[in-house]
This record gives structure tokens, sequence and C-alpha cells, in this order.
């Protein structure tokens, strides 16, 4: 045991140090080859005009390409791409699932594409500290047309495309149902049967479900009344303590996972557990597969769940099956510390950041304008009366089959949209099939997205900080975190005070005072740039 | 004739034993139950054993753009030849270094077994891979998993248990090397070469992270990547915050089933025949009694 230990402490040693020497002997090589930002001048003559336009680009194989289209890399859509933007454009796929992982031994190796993107901003954000991506503020100002006048015209993106002061990763905004997230759902026929109207407070809420249980609505006085759909997104918007955010307390930050509104949060699932409102087994159900199989065959009356596609199936077998049931969705209510909304998108859609290495920034912004421009819609709705039509300007799909074969794919090429300024939730009915009952599900789920839009989520700063002090904190006490909570909705042997100062002596002894210190200091340096 | 008295006891012992076989197998079932139900049956959670609502609509989602078979054909050459390198290798370094006699043998032994304690990592492995210029080949595969440090020793250790007189008669008969290790050692060594033969099939059959990190083009991606993204993108999870249009009327239990059932397939079929020599080959190396 002794022997392998000094094993491993020997090598371990032995690998840093070649390590180092390693990367050492890189960095001497690379020298300074940051790309010198291009002289404001406005010379005719550009180096990046010798080089060929040529621009390589990261992209999610989601594996939905059929045989007889080609490939992610080679199909119709490329040979379109490539013709009507002008610039021999390289897609590499990276696995959806195993995306960043996939990035990540790219980078190590330089074999990164020019152009890398990600929904998760923190991503970018590690790869502009550990210097990977390059600012492009330059770049934009001296070649860019469309993405500048975006920016200009959508100044509230700008703070997010910012880190350290500087442009990083272009991102557009997300159409209305890409902001809206979380949600709730009542049904309005059980509301009838008891003779009570949609809960707007939390107190009422209870008197609801108390007396939707009480009347054995769902098929007898025992069974649950409440499902819940998988992501804690509503409960935790509607407390505030949504785990993706830090919350401003009078001017000092503080983490989502210690504010006091936890007590408020674990109570209401304490209540919901110990009143038997929601499904014993409600914390193992993975993917919620048992309440929502509740929901769908009519037997719960109130659904904490989101809004959009990912419940479409159920709604639709409710809807199919229960022709009496009227399931309508359910505004946040307000509970003792204010009136919040479930969870909802930041603005911004996908980051596109530029490689430090890039070879020719010019065609890469050339190919970005471009998308952002015209390209974006082709590769979102295919050709005209080929694969849509337009209905009130809206594209609608001709034959959902051969759109899911030909064009569906093509979507993952469209990395900056400009869709946000023309949608409309209405227009979710135009592009839904036009059967009855996709009809009248497309109709409530524009109307779930307006109410579940009509509270905001409370986000006190567009983004979070990153920084791998902060993450590792987390990373090492969360399971820890969910025992405790686990331990006072289910035992109930402690209350949710007592859970809220377990969580906080946690958080302390894993380092949470120098994460604080790390985040108050980050939002001095940055808050300059919230307004 | 048996007794009541020694039927009652077996009887309760069958009874138990099915009991468990069954427990075994209930699993098994309800996946492939629920890879052929319809998707509102599934999301009733009304399936079982049996299947609801018959549709093969879960297999015809994987199978339909013809992408499967592309992957499948990626993976049966992955797995064939990796297994036969692999077999070649392993043979040819256990059976010299099972000669006690051999100079050098502690050294060679030595450094195999550090590759059992210690692995470089993933992005010195990736960068070793992408010096050699094996990117995107299958070889940064085959090459970079030619040897398992186990398999080596279950078949050096069963080389040095075979009677050193077997080898020697043959030596005076006038036999080279070779022909005693093809001609007498190997036939005897059958059950072991067929266990480790489908301990590295399977090892290749089941291929999938270093698919992912090696292999770029997505036209040569292994089965079991492919069927992980066809799962994932009905994934509400993933799609959240995805531009896809999740339009996808299949559920995506159902899917995840058939392609659970599509991927364990060839293995199932293969492995009834290969039982025997299994279960030999694993006791084998072990010591005797």
């Amino acid at each position: 045991m002794k022997r392998t230990k000094r094993w491993v402490l020997g090598s371990t040693i032995l690998a840093m140090t070649l390590g180092a020497a390693l990367a050492g002997c890189a960095k001497s090589e690379e020298g300074a080859s940051g790309s010198p930002a291009p002289s404001a001048a406005g010379k005719v003559e550009d180096k990046y005009d010798k080089l060929p336009k040529a621009v390589s680009v990261s992209m999610y194989d989601r594996g939905a390409v059929a045989a007889e289209e080609g490939s992610y890399e080679q199909n119709r859509w490329t040979k379109w791409i490539q013709e009507q933007s002008g610039v021999q454009v390289k897609y590499v796929p990276v696995p959806r699932n195993q995306a960043q992982d996939k990035l990540n031994t790219l980078i190590a190796s330089g074999e990164a594409p020019d152009l890398i993107w990600e929904y998760d901003r923190n991503y970018i954000g590690t790869l502009v500290s550990q210097g990977v991506v390059q600012p492009i503020d330059d770049y934009i100002n001296q070649y860019s047309t469309v993405i500048k006048n975006y920016i200009n015209d959508n100044p509230e993106l700008k703070p997010l495309m910012t880190f350290d002061g500087k442009i990083y990763g272009i991102t557009t905004k997300r159409p209305l149902n890409g902001l809206a997230n979380g949600g709730m759902w009542i049904r309005q026929d059980w509301l009838d049967k008891v003779g009570m109207k949609a809960p707007t407070t939390e107190e009422e809420f209870f008197a609801v479900t108390k007396a939707f249980k009480e009347k054995g609505l769902s098929g007898n006085t025992n069974a649950p009344v409440v499902s819940m759909f998988v992501w804690p997104n509503v409960i935790t918007g509607l407390y505030a303590t949504h785990s993706t955010q830090w919350y401003l307390d009078g001017g000092k930050m503080v983490n989502s996972r210690v504010v006091d509104r936890n007590v408020g949060a674990i109570n209401f699932e304490r209540k919901l557990y110990e009143n038997v409102y929601i499904d014993k087994e409600y914390l193992t159900d993975k993917n919620s597969q048992k309440m929502m199989a509740d929901w769908a065959q009519g037997k719960s009356g109130i659904l904490i769940g989101t809004v959009g596609n990912g419940i479409d199936t159920y709604m639709k077998d409710l809807m199919k099956n229960f022709p009496d049931a009227n399931p309508v969705p359910l505004a946040a209510f307000s509970t003792q510390y204010g009136k919040f909304g479930s969870y909802q998108e930041t603005p911004a859609n996908i980051y596109v950041a530029f490689n430090k290495n890039m070879k020719n920034p010019k065609a890469a912004i050339q190919y970005l304008d471009w998308l952002l421009d015209k390209g974006w819609y082709t590769l979102a709705n295919g050709i005209e009366n080929t694969h849509f039509r337009l209905v009130n300007g809206v594209p609608q799909v001709i034959d959902a089959d051969k759109f899911k074969k030909e064009v569906a794919y093509a979507g993952e090429y469209a990395i900056l949209r400009n869709d946000a300024k023309t949608f409309k939730l209405e227009d979710l009915m135009v592009k839904a099939p036009q059967d009855p009952l996709s009809q009248r599900w497309a109709k409530l789920n524009a109307e779930a997205m307006k109410t579940s839009l009509s509270v905001p989520f409370r986000r006190d700063i567009p983004y979070s900080p990153n920084s791998p002090e902060i993450s590792n904190v987390f990373a090492s006490i969360e399971p820890k975190l969910i025992e405790i909570r686990t331990r006072a909705i289910v035992k109930g042997d402690i209350t949710p005070e007592q859970a809220l100062e377990m969580i906080r002596k946690e958080y302390k002894s894993a380092g949470g005072d120098k994460a604080d210190q790390i985040a108050q200091e980050w939002y001095e340096k940055n808050k300059a740039n919230f307004k | 004739m048996v007794v009541w008295k020694e039927r009652v006891p077996r009887l309760l012992l069958y009874f138990i034993l099915g009991l468990c076989t069954f427990s075994t197998l209930f699993p098994f079932l309800n996946v492939l139950a629920v890879s052929l139900s319809s998707g509102e049956a599934i999301r009733a959670g009304s399936v079982s054993i049996w299947p609801r609502q018959f549709t093969w609509d879960a297999y015809r989602n994987l199978i339909d753009d013809g992408q499967l078979f592309i992957a499948m054909k990626n993976t049966v050459v992955m797995t064939v030849v990796g297994t036969s390198l692999n077999m070649l290798v392993t043979i040819m370094a256990a059976y010299p270094l099972s000669k006690l006699d051999l100079r050098g043998r502690g050294l060679v032994l030595g450094m195999i077994i550090f590759t059992m304690l210690f692995t470089g990592g993933l992005i010195p492995q990736f960068l070793l891979i992408k010096n050699l210029g094996l990117m995107n080949t299958y070889w940064s595969l085959w090459l970079s998993g030619l040897l398992s440090t186990y398999n080596f020793f279950v078949l050096k250790t069963f080389f040095e248990g075979l009677p050193s007189e077997l080898e020697e008669s043959a030596a005076i008969d006038g036999a080279k090397d070779w022909v005693v290790l093809v001609r007498i050692v190997l036939p005897l060594a059958l059950p072991v070469l067929a266990a480790l033969t489908l301990f590295y099939a399977v090892g290749w059959w089941n291929a999938y992270y270093n698919v992912l990190i090696f292999i770029k083009s997505s036209t040569q991606m292994s089965l079991m990547v492919k069927l992980y993204q066809m799962i994932d993108n009905l994934d509400p999870a993933l799609l959240i915050g995805d531009s896809t249009n999740a339009n996808n009327a299949l559920p995506p239990e159902g899917v995840r089933a058939g392609a659970a059932m599509l991927a364990s397939l060839p293995i199932l079929i293969i492995y009834p025949f290969l039982q025997k020599y299994f279960v030999k080959g694993v006791l084998m190396g072990s010591v005797k009694g």
C-alpha cells in the first residue's frame, strides 16, 4: 500500500514536470502569435484578402442527416452555403451529448475549428479565461455590416457578448418561444367542480390543492393531485432560488443555494409531500414518467412543469382521451417573498466565439454576416413552395416528412438568426400541423408561453460569474445539498430553517466565503455593463 | 421413481431458480415490450412485459434514414479487424512471455503491468494519436486498444499451465517454434481463445467514447454513438434551449428501448454458441486445484 502511494506520487511529479516542460515548449514555439488587430486605417490592401476565403465551424452532430442526404460535412445545404456566402465553409461535427468534451480535446490538440459555439455562456467564458478565443470588436468594426447593425439595434445583448470588457461571443436574440421555459397548468374543469378560482398566492394554491384532493377528483381522496415535470425550474423560479443565479441583497452577491428564500421553497415541497398532494415517489420518479402518466390519464389537476414541446405529447393524450378535460395555463403565484416568474432563458441564444488561431477572420465575418442577413431563414425553413408556403408571412411546412428529412438538420447551421424581430406567439399555430388536436394544443401552448412570460423571472444580474473556484465549490457540495433538502422534504425531522442552516454550513466548509468574495469582486468589476 | 420426500425440495429449488430467472428476464422483456408499444401506451405507463397497441414505429424511426446501417457496417469493420488484431497481438505477446527462461521477460512484463496502473490521460493520448497522424482513422482505435492487459495475463497464465513435455516432444520431432505454437499450443487453448475473442469483440461492439474523441467524420461513427445520438434527439432536456423542431410524435422511451434492443441483439445471438467456451475460458488461467 505504502509503496504504491509512493509510486503514484513519484509518477505524478514526473508527469507534471514532463507536462510543464512540454507546455513550455509549446508556448515558446507559438510565441506571441496573437493576431495583431487590423489597423483601423481602412487600408485598401488587406492582408486577409490574399488568403483563401475559408472558415471552419463547429456544429452539433445529432445524427439527423439521412444517409441519402449525405453527411453533416457534405450535403445539399453545405453546397448551397458555399455558393451563397462566397466562403468555403468546413463543418466540424461534435457529438451533441459530449460536445464540450470533444471541443476540449480539439482545443487542447490545436485541432479546434475557427468558430466555436455553445449555448452555454459559461463555457465560452471558460475559453476566454483560458485564452483560447480572441476578442472580436475590431473585426466587427472593420469588416461587418449586418452584425454591427444588429448589435446597435439590440443593445441589451451587448453585455451578454462581452467578457472582460471586450466582445468575445456573438449572439442573437431568442424569439419569445425560446425564452419561455418553466410554467404551470391547471385543470379549469376541476376548478369549476370545486367552485374556486385559479390561485394567485401560495395560500390559495394550497387551498385549491386541498379542495381537489378532498373532493377525490383524481379518483379517490388518497391519490395525489399535483404532477411535476422533470425540472425544478418552476419552484426555484417562484421563490427566486434558481440554481443558475446569484441574487443581489443590498448590493451583496448571494448565491441562490444559500438565500433565505430557500426556506420557503423547501417548505412548499414539504407541504406537497406530507399532505400527499404529490406522488410520494416524486423525487425518485426519473423523467417524471409516473407523474406525467397521471397527468395524461386525467388523474392530476395541477402540473408544475413547463411550456413548450417537452410536454406536448402528454397534453395531446389528455385532450384526446378526456374531451371534457380543460387544461389552462396557470400564472406564477406570489409567495411571502414577492412575485417571481418561473425560469425563463436569457435573451441570448447561441454564443459564437473566434478561435485565436483563426487564419482568416475576415472570411469568418463575411460568413456570419451573410448568415444573419438572409442565410438563416432558408436554413431554418427550406425553399419556398418546396418545403414551406407563406401563410400571412409565416412559413408553414408543406410536407412534414419531407421537411424532416431534407431541412430539419439544416437548422443546425443557422447559429445566428434574426427571427426574434418578427416572431409572434400566434405564429406557432401556423407552424403546427393543421389537425384540430395539434391546433388546439398550439393555441394553448401560445397562451401558456404568454402566461409564463407575463411574470418575469427574477434575474438580478444578466449573467452569472463563472470561475473554476466557484464551480468546484458547487460540484463538491451538490450531492450533500440534495440530501439535506430531501431529508427536510421527505423525512421532515429537520425544519426548512434548519435545512438552510445546514446548507450554509456545508457551503462555508467547502470554501463558500472565497466563492462569495470572487463573485463580489466580479460584480463590482462588471456592474457598469449591467445597465 | 423418485420419492416425494426428495421431490419437494427439488420442486422448491426449481421454483426459486425460476423466480430468479424471471427476475433477470423481466427488465429485458419490459424493454422489448416498450420498444414495440405505442407512445400513448408508454406514456400511460401501461406496458409491462407485453406490448400494448403494437407498433414498429420506434424501430422504423431508428432504421428509416439508413444511417443506422452505415453505423452498423462501421462497427462490424471495427469489431472484426479490431478483434483479429487483438487476438494476434495477445497470442504473440503471451506465448513468448509465458516462457520463464526468456531474457528480458521481467522488464517487458513490468512495462505491460505499468499500463494497467497508470494511463497518460485523455489529452496526452489525443496528442499522441494526432502526431502519429491517425486522427479520424480506425487505426487510432485499433492501435490504442491493441492489447488488453487483463486478457493478456489470462492467456499467459494458461500457456504457463500447459505441460512443457508436449512442446518438448514436438521440438524433438523437429518442429520450429511457430509450428509448435500453431499446431500444438493453440488447439489446446481454444476455449480460452474463444472467451478472449468474445471479450474483445464485445468491447469493440460497444465502442463509444474513444470513437467520439478520435473520429471526426460523422459518417464513420460507430453504432453506439449513433444510437446515443438518436436517443438524444428525443431528449427534451437537450432540446430545451436548442432551436430544433421537437415536433416528434415518438416517445423517447420507445426509441430508447428499440435502440437498446438493436444494440444488444447481435451479441445476444452470438452468446449462446460461445457460452460453453466462455465459462471454461474464464475458469482457465485460474489456479487449478
